[in-house]
């Protein structure tokens, strides 16, 4: 009975020594071609491979520089549709943004036309840099054209609803005279005018705060002047939101 | 016979109208005094509530149209942060 054993211990010491053999192997032949120069650079140091140098020719560097500009210029056909699909805009609202991306894209497609003529490299680096800090397409511009939409949108829900409530007003007034029990209806009512109040105190003067604010270096103050009117659009759409459920709460108990 | 039958049925009919019954239509405020402009008749919806003039109808209309401003904020919002993602 222990011969067996015996037998089996170092037959399992060659089995796994055997199983083992290949893998060494191949690690063997991979680092041996590697050395070589004969498996491709990309399996084995794929990191090097995907980060993005800068190009360093001339042609490189524009032709970069340039398709930086053509997606800027996208973007601002963008925000002209979205201008001239806006509803609810203000006349001065649209005036101003329309001027502000036609000026734009004027800029740039110039800028464009300068980068061809470049001869050095340095002076496209300078064409670029006057490309982000002198527009600031999407820190700024096109923030300053999302952010008005979108509050002018907010003014115009807020009458709507100063409409609804009045609407409502009455009705609950005219079913009080009839002898109904409207508490209810007048909490609410209450809390639809604190909304619609509140929503008109968010927005109150951010769109043209923001449409003030003019392209620089500094980042941080694009940021700083973008942020606060993106929270003041948001706190309004949550206070709409609240005055409309507040108004088909109410037309539903008054039905 | 079929004569009384008949009054007592338009009676009932007029009856049945004047008490309300048809909700839709325009009740008449108070007329004033002293000479005073009678106030302006107030709409009543066919739930017979009162609405100050204007009509509970447009109600939902008015919050339809809050609905789809409301959306049109939600579009840029969302619009404004895929910009924020590029290239400053």
């Amino acid at each position: 009975m222990q011969k067996p054993i015996k037998l089996a211990v170092p037959v399992l010491v060659l089995a796994v020594a055997a199983a083992a053999a290949p893998a060494q192997a191949a690690v063997a032949g991979s680092v041996q071609a590697t050395q070589s120069g004969l498996v491709p650079a990309a399996l084995t140091a794929p990191r090097a491979l995907t980060a993005t140098a800068a190009p360093r020719t001339l042609p490189a560097v524009k032709a970069a520089a340039q398709a930086r500009i053509d997606k800027r210029l996208h973007t601002l056909a963008t925000l002209k549709t979205s201008i001239g699909d806006a509803k609810n805009l203000t006349d001065a609202h649209r005036t101003t943004l329309t001027s502000l991306v036609d000026s734009d894209t004027s800029g740039l497609t110039a800028l464009r036309a300068k980068i061809d003529g470049e001869q050095t490299v340095e002076a496209v680096r300078a064409d670029e840099r006057s490309m982000v800090v002198d527009y600031r397409i999407y820190l700024l511009v096109a923030p300053k054209v999302r952010f008005t939409i979108a509050s002018d949108a907010e003014a115009a829900a807020i009458e709507s609803l100063r409409g609804v409530h009045n609407m409502l007003a009455s009705a609950i007034a005219a079913a009080q005279a009839k002898g109904e029990d409207v508490s209810a209806e007048q909490s609410e009512l209450t809390d639809l005018q604190h909304q619609i109040d509140a929503a008109s105190a968010a927005i109150a003067g951010k769109a043209d705060g923001l449409l003030a604010v003019t392209p620089s270096a500094d980042a941080s103050a694009m940021t700083a002047a973008v942020n606060p009117v993106r929270a003041a659009v948001r706190t309004a759409r949550q206070d709409l939101r609240t005055a409309v459920a507040d108004a088909r709460q109410i037309h539903r108990q008054l039905a | 016979m079929k004569r009384a039958l008949a009054l007592t049925a338009l009676v009932a009919a007029v009856v049945l109208a004047l008490s309300g019954c048809g909700r839709i239509g325009l009740r008449h405020a108070r007329v004033g005094t002293g000479g005073a402009p009678a106030p302006a008749a107030t709409a009543v919806t066919t739930d017979g509530k009162a609405t100050g003039g204007q009509p509970m109808s447009n109600l939902d209309s008015d919050l339809s149209k809050v609905d789809q401003q409301l959306s049109t904020v939600d579009s840029q919002l969302s619009q404004a942060n895929q910009s924020a993602d590029a290239d400053n």
